[in-house]
């Protein structure tokens, strides 16, 4: 898969990561993605807005199932719930990172074949240009077959 | 009077996944497997004779049922059998040319793709081919295997003769100047009146072809289905399931000059689709987003070459394949009522569908008697479960009166064909005839034809 390609899609599908400038920079066992800093993401105070450190930290919950799913087309994955702990001010573009192994996948598929359910959580770091950490999301996902097919 | 060997040098297909040794009659492998390997491995001796003397004895001295193959490009259960699968690769020659006539005696085992070239040094062409043409003569005219036009029938309706060694092990001719009563039962015969050794072939001029290829919005497409077909010598499209877009393909006639064809770059188009299906298959809106924005990059193709240059290509990602021929009245109303329920249900679908038209022809066992056909294909890739395609989109083909290809996947029944085929009894009757003994049955046709 053309990573670009895939978040130039979805940068023009949806308003929120066309805004955001979303890049997908990583998406093997380490998923990595970046969130712009520009007019439409800061906040009255020049930081990144609060909204766009959740979607960055949220949409690599969606990048594991499509890197991962053995079986897209019958599971879908679905967000229980997201915990973000802002830790310094964003002045700058932010990387959100997270790592979901192989070892997970395989347990992940294998779950998904024998109960037709999965949960599982990520923890990403979101981190300035610096390097320095800005916020830490811990986000709860469901897979399930919602869709009956 | 020219002979010209075509496949002296080559052994074996390279879809092929077993090399036998070129020994007459001497059965020395075994495991044969079809293209897509849906048919599990073979445990039947792989027989190659070398002449007809040699399948005599073959057919004479062989315990069990003995099934001649081609290149395997099938997915019914028409090869399997206890006793010799026979290969005819030994038979490949062009023989008697009448360029008068424009007709050909042509190796039974000879491949499509190394007869068109050999044609061409004689100024002739098949007047059509189908988009694969790995298949041998005698495997691609058994089955019925057709390309797509409305004027054009399908390659067994160009038989104008054939020479064969029946089950009972006696060598026929069926021509214009022997049996030709027989041709319409001959020409699509399943292998199971005799092993034919050589076919006469009606051929055209040899010519050249003006292909475009371009997308267009799938409603659109099916609105113009028509009238491209009427305004083309050879039509047809593919829809891309997920996508509301098309891939048209048009093929006419032309004195123009040959342009360079870029690369066949189709496989690398079904890995991409494939790609999408495993990336976003729980995610249809990015998913069709996704196809768009691909489509819309793909450049459209405009080239002039010969006829079966363009015609056929190769297919090297592996599929497994359901193909119905439909009464073109109906045809399209099926393939949307196959859209929607594959968009609705099947997300793991990622390989285009097929459609084409095949002119109407009079062999007794041709899909394509008593009336022109649009044939509907459904593919699957090799890996994955295909079972979906006898439960779920067979039963919608058959609502729509469809007959399904003879080498494609389907359940249809003994009692199924009978109702398809007004002259089926009448084939059973003269398979009995040619080969009384049951030496050409094998478990698929024995239910067919029902004999114990």
């Amino acid at each position: 898969m053309d990573l670009e390609k895939l978040a130039a899609n979805i940068r023009e599908a949806y308003s929120l990561y066309g805004n955001a400038g979303l890049q997908i920079l990583q998406a093997d066992e380490t998923f990595k993605v970046k969130v712009e800093l520009n007019p439409q993401t800061e906040n009255h105070v020049q930081m990144m807005h609060a909204a766009y450190l959740f979607a960055g930290g949220e949409f690599l919950g969606g990048l594991v199932p499509m890197r991962h799913l053995a079986k897209p087309e019958k599971f879908q994955p679905v967000v229980r719930d997201l915990k973000i702990e802002f830790k310094a001010p964003a002045m700058s573009s932010v990387t959100a990172e997270t790592v979901f192994s192989q070892a997970q996948a395989d347990e992940m598929n294998a779950a998904l074949e024998k109960h037709g359910r999965y949960d599982f959580t990520l923890v990403a770091d979101l981190k300035d240009e610096n390097g320095t950490l800005v916020a830490q999301t811990t986000t709860n996902y469901a897979i399930r077959n919602f869709m009956g097919g | 009077m020219k002979r010209r060997t075509l496949l002296a040098a080559m052994g074996a297909s390279v879809l092929m996944p077993v090399q036998a040794k070129d020994m007459p009659n001497q059965a020395v492998e075994t495991g044969w497997q079809n293209w897509s390997r849906s048919i599990a491995p073979q445990k039947a001796e792989i027989a190659v004779p070398q002449d007809v003397a040699a399948l005599k004895k073959l057919l004479g001295e062989t315990a069990g049922g003995v099934r001649p193959v081609g290149s395997g490009h099938s997915w019914t259960g028409l090869v399997p059998c206890d006793g010799a699968i026979v290969r005819l690769d030994r038979f490949n020659d062009v023989g008697v040319v009448d360029t008068q006539a424009q007709t050909a005696w042509l190796g039974a085992g000879a491949r499509l793709k190394d007869l068109s070239p050999a044609l061409a040094e004689h100024g002739l062409a098949f007047r059509n081919l189908g988009d694969i043409d790995v298949q041998s003569l005698a495997g691609a005219t058994s089955t019925a295997t057709h390309g797509t036009g409305r004027e054009l029938p399908c390659l067994a309706a160009e038989i104008r003769g054939l020479r064969m060694v029946t089950g009972a092990g006696e060598e026929v001719e069926i021509s214009a100047a022997q049996n030709a009563d027989m041709l319409p039962a001959a020409q699509v015969a399943l292998g199971a009146l005799g092993i034919y050794t050589e076919i006469q072939m009606q051929l055209v001029t040899r010519h050249k072809l003006h292909r475009r290829v371009w997308f267009g919005p799938y409603a659109q497409v099916l609105a113009d289905a028509e009238q491209l077909w009427r305004d083309n010598r050879n039509f047809e499209f593919f829809y891309l399931p997920f996508s509301g877009q098309a891939m048209c393909i048009t093929h006419n006639i032309t004195e123009g000059e040959a342009t360079q064809r870029a690369s066949d770059e189709s496989d690398d188009g079904v890995m991409q689709l494939k790609a999408l299906r495993d990336w976003l298959g729980w995610f249809p809106y990015l998913r069709k987003k996704l196809l768009s924005a691909a489509i819309a990059d793909a450049p459209e193709e405009d080239v002039i070459g010969e006829s079966w240059q363009l015609l056929s290509s190769a297919r090297n990602v592996h599929f497994n394949e359901m193909e119905f021929h439909l009464p073109p009245d109906r045809a399209l109303e099926a393939l949307e009522a196959v859209r929607a329920h594959i968009e609705r249900h099947r997300r793991d679908v990622f390989f285009p569908f097929e459609c084409r038209m095949t002119a109407e022809d009079t062999a007794w066992l041709s899909p394509f008697n008593a009336g022109p056909r649009i044939s509907i294909a459904v593919h699957t890739h090799a890996p994955d479960e295909y079972e979906f395609l006898f439960t779920e989109i067979e039963p919608i083909f058959r609502s729509y009166g469809g007959r399904p290809h003879w080498g494609k996947l389907n359940r249809f029944t003994g009692d199924d064909m009978r109702a398809a085929y007004p002259k089926f009894n009448d084939f059973a009757k003269l398979r009995a005839e040619f080969d009384p003994e049951g030496r050409l049955l094998n478990p698929y046709l024995r239910r067919l034809f029902g004999v114990a």
